[in-house]
Parts: C-alpha cells; sequence; structure tokens
C-alpha cells in the first residue's frame, strides 16, 4: 500500500493477502519436495531445517498471517510425509510432538520478529513522508516571512529616503517664501531644493528599475552601441555629483563596438559613479577604463576611497546593503547593476584596490559582429 | 517701443507645471497661450499662429504624435515635445513625426530656454539664403571651401564623416534622430544601420573633441539621436 494512499482498495487488498497465503502454502510444498528429494525421511533434523528455512522466507516476504499458516501447513506436512507413520497424520513417537512443538514456537517468534521489523520499517517510512512535507511546509512559509520582510523594508526604507529629501525641500521652499531674507541665502535655499531634486529623481529611478528587475520585466534590447560614447553620456548626468574630481577614462584606440542596451548600461555606470563619489572624498580620483576580455569587453570603475571591508565583497551586491549605517538611498544600486549586467550575460564583482580604493568590473559578452560598413566611403560629398 | 515676445502655444494638463512654464517664459520675454488638451491645442494653433508649441506627449485625450503631425499638415511651426525618461520611442516617433527638438522630465529652466531659442533661430532662418559658414565654439565649418577647423588648426574629415558634421552644424543646438542621420548621409535604405551612425561619430569626436569620451560639441541624446550642442 503506497503511503499516503488514502483508503486501500477492499478487493486490491484482499487478493493481495490471499497471494500471500497461496504463496506461502506454495513455499512449503516446495520445502516438501526439497526435504523429500535431497535428504529423504532418515535425517529428519536437516528436513526440519529446510521447513524453517521456508517460514522464515514466507514470514519476510508475505507477512505474519502467512507465516503462521505456513508454520502450520509446515508441520502438517513434516508429519505427514515424514514421521512414521508415514503418510499419516498420526504421530507414533511422542518426542516427536515436542518437535512440532519446538518448530512451531521458533516459526512464531521469527514470524513475531520479522513483523516487527517490517511494522518497523513502516513506520520509519511514514514518519519519513511527514517530516518532509513539514519541511516543506515550514520552508514556504520561511518563503513568505522573507518576502514579507523584504517588502517591509523596502517600504520602510522607500519612505525614509523619499521623506529626507522631501522634508529638506519643504523646509527650505517655506523658508524661502519669507520675506526677509539676504539674497545669498535665497540662493542657497534654492540650490539646495534644485540638489534635493535631483537627488529624489536618481532614487525614484532606482526604485523603478529595480520593480522591474524583480518583476522579470527587464527588457534588455541590445544595439551595437559605443562603449566610448555610452561612458559619456554617464558621465554627463553625473557631472554635478561628481563636482570637480579628476576623472580619468582610459580606453583603447579599437575598442568595438558592443551589443548592449545603452539606457540600461548607462544606469549601471551611473550607479557606479555616484557610488564611487558617495565613498570617497570630494577630491578624490575616478578612473574608468575598458578593454577587450574573452570574448567580451571588461569596464572597470574604480576609486581611491577608503575601498571594500574585507569579506564585504560580494555582500555589498545585495539589497538594502548600506556600507554606512547613515548613508543615504536605499543600497539598491548595486543590485540593480548586478541584474542589468547578469541579464546581458555578463558578470560583476568588486575588489580592493593596492594602494587604496575600490575598483568594480564587469564584462559584457560580444556574439557575432556588427553588420560590416560598406567599403565605400563614397556618394556625392 | 519693443517687439513683443514670441508667442508660445503651452499644451500640458499638469497645472504646477503649466505654472512653472508660465514664470520661467514670461520672465523671459515670451507670450503664452495656454491650452489642456490635444483638441484643444489644434484649435488654438489654428486661431493664434503661434510662432513655437510646447507640447507635452503625456496628454490625457489625444496622443502627442498625432497633435504633432496634425500640425504639421499645415504649418511649419516649430514644436518642442515634452516627455518623461524611458519614454524614448514617443520622443523618436514625435521627433520624426516633424516636432523639433525634445525635453525630457524633470528639466530645468535652463534646459527649456535653451530649446526654445535654437528652435526659433532655425525657425527664422528657413528661407533665408543658407549661411557659407557656421560656427560653433571652437568648431567651424566652411561650407563653400568645405573645410573644418578645431580653433586655428584644420582638421581633415573623410567625405562621409565631413557630411556628418555638416549636417550636425546646420542644425546646431537642435536633435536629430538616428533616422533623420542616416537618411541625410547615408541615404533611405541606411535608416536601421545604426551602428554607422555610432562608428562615424566615434571618429568625428576623436577627430574634433578635446577628450572624446566627454564631448563637449558632439552629444549623445540617449535613445534619440545626436545633437551638436551650441
Amino acid at each position: 500500500m503506497s503511503p499516503g494512499a488514502g483508503v486501500p482498495h477492499p478487493v486490491a487488498e484482499m487478493s493481495a493477502r490471499s497471494i500471500g497465503y497461496v504463496a506461502g502454502a506454495a513455499v512449503v510444498a516446495v520445502a516438501t519436495l526439497v526435504a523429500w528429494t535431497l535428504i529423504g525421511q532418515q535425517r529428519l533434523e536437516d528436513v526440519v531445517m529446510i521447513y524453517m528455512l521456508g517460514i522464515v522466507i514466507v514470514s519476510m516476504r508475505f507477512g505474519y498471517g502467512p507465516s503462521l499458516v505456513a508454520t502450520a501447513v509446515s508441520i502438517l506436512s513434516f508429519d505427514f510425509f515424514f514421521i512414521p507413520p508415514y503418510f499419516e497424520l498420526a504421530v507414533a513417537d511422542v518426542r516427536h510432538v515436542v518437535t512440532f512443538g519446538v518448530m512451531f514456537v521458533v516459526a512464531l517468534v521469527v514470524s513475531g520478529l520479522t513483523k516487527r521489523v517490517r511494522d518497523q520499517a513502516d513506520h520509519a517510512r511514514d514518519v519519513a513522508v511527514e517530516r518532509e512535507r513539514l519541511a516543506e511546509e515550514a520552508h514556504r512559509a520561511r518563503m513568505q516571512v522573507e518576502t514579507e520582510q523584504l517588502r517591509n523594508a523596502l517600504l520602510s526604507s522607500v519612505s525614509h529616503d523619499l521623506r529626507t529629501p522631501l522634508a529638506v525641500v519643504t523646509g527650505a521652499a517655506s523658508t524661502l517664501l519669507e520675506e526677509s531674507l539676504e539674497p545669498a541665502v535665497r540662493r542657497e535655499l534654492t540650490d539646495t531644493i534644485l540638489q534635493e531634486a535631483d537627488r529624489l529623481n536618481r532614487l525614484v529611478q532606482n526604485l523603478l528599475d529595480m520593480t522591474r528587475l524583480e518583476a522579470g520585466a527587464l527588457r534588455v534590447r541590445k544595439q551595437w552601441q559605443s562603449l566610448e560614447e555610452i561612458i559619456g553620456v554617464a558621465l554627463e548626468r553625473v557631472e554635478k555629483v561628481l563636482g570637480d574630481r579628476e576623472v580619468a577614462t582610459s580606453l583603447p584606440e579599437d575598442l568595438p563596438l558592443v551589443p548592449l542596451d545603452s539606457l540600461l548600461i548607462e544606469q549601471v555606470l551611473v550607479n557606479l559613479l555616484e557610488n564611487a563619489a558617495k565613498y570617497t572624498p570630494p577630491k578624490s580620483p575616478i578612473r574608468i577604463a575598458a578593454c577587450v576580455a574573452d570574448a567580451g569587453v571588461e569596464i572597470e570603475v574604480s576609486d581611491r576611497g577608503p575601498g571594500i571591508t574585507a569579506g564585504q565583497e560580494a555582500l555589498i551586491f545585495e539589497k538594502f546593503h548600506r556600507a554606512r549605517s547613515d548613508e543615504r538611498g536605499a543600497g539598491l544600486g548595486l543590485t540593480i547593476c548586478r541584474g542589468i549586467v547578469v541579464a546581458h550575460g555578463g558578470r560583476i564583482w568588486a575588489e580592493s584596490r593596492e594602494g587604496g580604493g575600490a575598483s568594480f568590473r564587469f564584462t559584457l559578452p560580444i556574439e557575432g559582429e556588427p553588420p560590416k560598413l560598406d567599403a565605400r566611403e563614397g556618394g556625392e560629398a | 517701443m519693443t517687439t513683443p515676445g514670441p508667442l508660445v502655444l503651452v499644451v500640458e494638463d499638469d497645472a504646477h507645471m503649466r505654472r512653472f512654464l508660465r514664470a520661467s517664459l514670461t520672465a523671459h520675454g515670451y507670450r503664452l497661450v495656454e491650452t489642456t488638451t490635444g483638441k484643444d491645442a489644434l484649435a488654438q494653433a489654428t486661431a493664434y499662429n503661434p510662432d513655437l508649441v510646447l507640447l507635452d506627449l503625456g496628454l490625457p485625450d489625444m496622443d502627442g504624435l498625432v497633435v504633432t503631425r496634425s500640425l504639421r499638415e499645415w504649418s511649419a511651426v516649430p514644436i518642442i515635445v515634452i516627455s518623461a525618461r524611458g519614454q524614448e520611442q514617443d520622443k523618436i516617433d514625435a521627433l520624426d513625426g516633424g516636432a523639433d527638438d525634445y525635453l525630457t522630465k524633470p528639466f530645468g529652466t535652463g534646459e527649456l530656454l535653451a530649446r526654445l531659442r535654437v528652435a526659433l533661430r532655425h525657425a527664422e532662418r528657413v528661407g533665408r539664403e543658407p549661411e557659407p559658414a557656421i560656427a560653433v565654439g571652437d568648431l567651424r565649418i566652411d561650407l563653400a571651401k568645405r573645410e573644418v577647423f578645431s580653433g586655428d588648426v584644420e582638421v581633415h574629415l573623410t567625405p562621409l564623416e565631413y557630411k556628418l558634421f555638416a549636417i550636425l552644424m546646420k542644425h546646431a543646438g537642435k536633435v536629430l534622430t538616428h533616422r533623420q542621420l542616416l537618411k541625410e548621409v547615408w541615404g533611405p535604405t541606411y535608416v536601421d544601420q545604426t551602428q554607422y551612425l555610432r562608428v562615424y561619430m566615434v571618429q568625428l569626436r576623436h577627430k574634433l573633441e578635446r577628450d572624446p569620451a566627454r564631448p563637449r560639441y558632439l552629444v549623445t541624446e540617449p535613445g534619440v539621436g545626436y545633437r551638436l550642442r551650441s
């Protein structure tokens, strides 16, 4: 009967049981035959062993009931075929009755023991099945709790990160409505509003990207693009955040076109550059480099800041990870970078630099070749 | 008596957005007519014959592209469309459908006024004799002699590079879509071969920009096209 199969089919069960009894009788018949042909009626102790063997087989294979029946049939056969008067169920020598008794007791014990073993095996199997079911349920429940927790973390993080710049904007704007302010102060407050709005804009972009990533709705539309161009666009977008720090670019002359989604890879670079600016002193230099590397390109954004805490190189890409507790921003930037790079078929990793600072690298595969440009450089020029 | 400033038709359904546009534009001498729907916009355009149309693509009643195309059926008025980031296809469609330039929300006053200035300047030049030479910052192109200068140094460009640079200079300050550039420089059958454009833009930057990775003039408009920043 299969575990957890529900109510067993009565007719099927009955015929299964009957088979056991019939088979049990058959085993006894075989034992009798074997004993008769191989041993004869002279060495009775060996004949007893054959019958006992038969009973053990029946009890192991067919269960308790059949083994009891087999025991009875074995004793009767033994009496009938091997005990004088032969072919009669009477017993001439009383000592043989003792033999029957011992046979019966041993057979009973063996049957009992095998039954217990089988019961234990069944029980163990049922327990294992139950345990697996409970483990699965526990796992599902844990997943749900984790999702809840992440959602709550996201909500509270969003709430905090949106409210803080909004608080600044509200404060600055309401102050500006007051009449008596120095022009310099007015200017400063207005500039603050602009900066906070810019920050909010970037946060919203990150949230949108994160949502798309989570929903599996990130569509990568690859086109053959120039890395130099993409880097240029990214640098322009973060111009204000970079301030007046030195940004060096190191790109080989023969860098090939790369198939990528320009808006998405721009976002990766913007996030990496923002991080570099955020975690390093205001005048600290940033470097962007690219090179060809097995079947693709490798791009690196590196800085001379405090670097990455040892052991945290993989952790920083996890959602909501923040390097400092006072840091602003939901900690989604690197997670988004990873999602986008992986969706392109590449990989991204971080390490500390020799001499201090952090280095973020990611690869983008190049499959195929861009359609060849015409050899002609003509037309009316 | 000063001439009245250019008349701008503002098509924008968000009240606060309109307030910002009104404040910014009137402060710089523009006159405004405001509408909140596409249908109304078409009617007002006919009634007022504005010098420029500022059209938000996210209108509730009509697709901005339809408004653009309808306007273009009878008017060459410069149209600047306003859209959000991530809606690149809308902008491309509008530009290919006849719009002159675009603004991506959120944008500041500086960008807004720059776009308006460029659009009006180009509109004004239509019908006039084309200029023999154009100068933008350090860059100069002499269309008669087919010479290009960066500062005082002459720069040698291949025929296609020259063609590409020339069209960007002729539309200095205005965005040109990939499609428009490919069609003008390579021909109508090449409108989908953006990789040509990329390679040639990279080449131009290497010849004309001090830092090709941070271009000052040959600017990429992500997802849309290119602009020669004036």
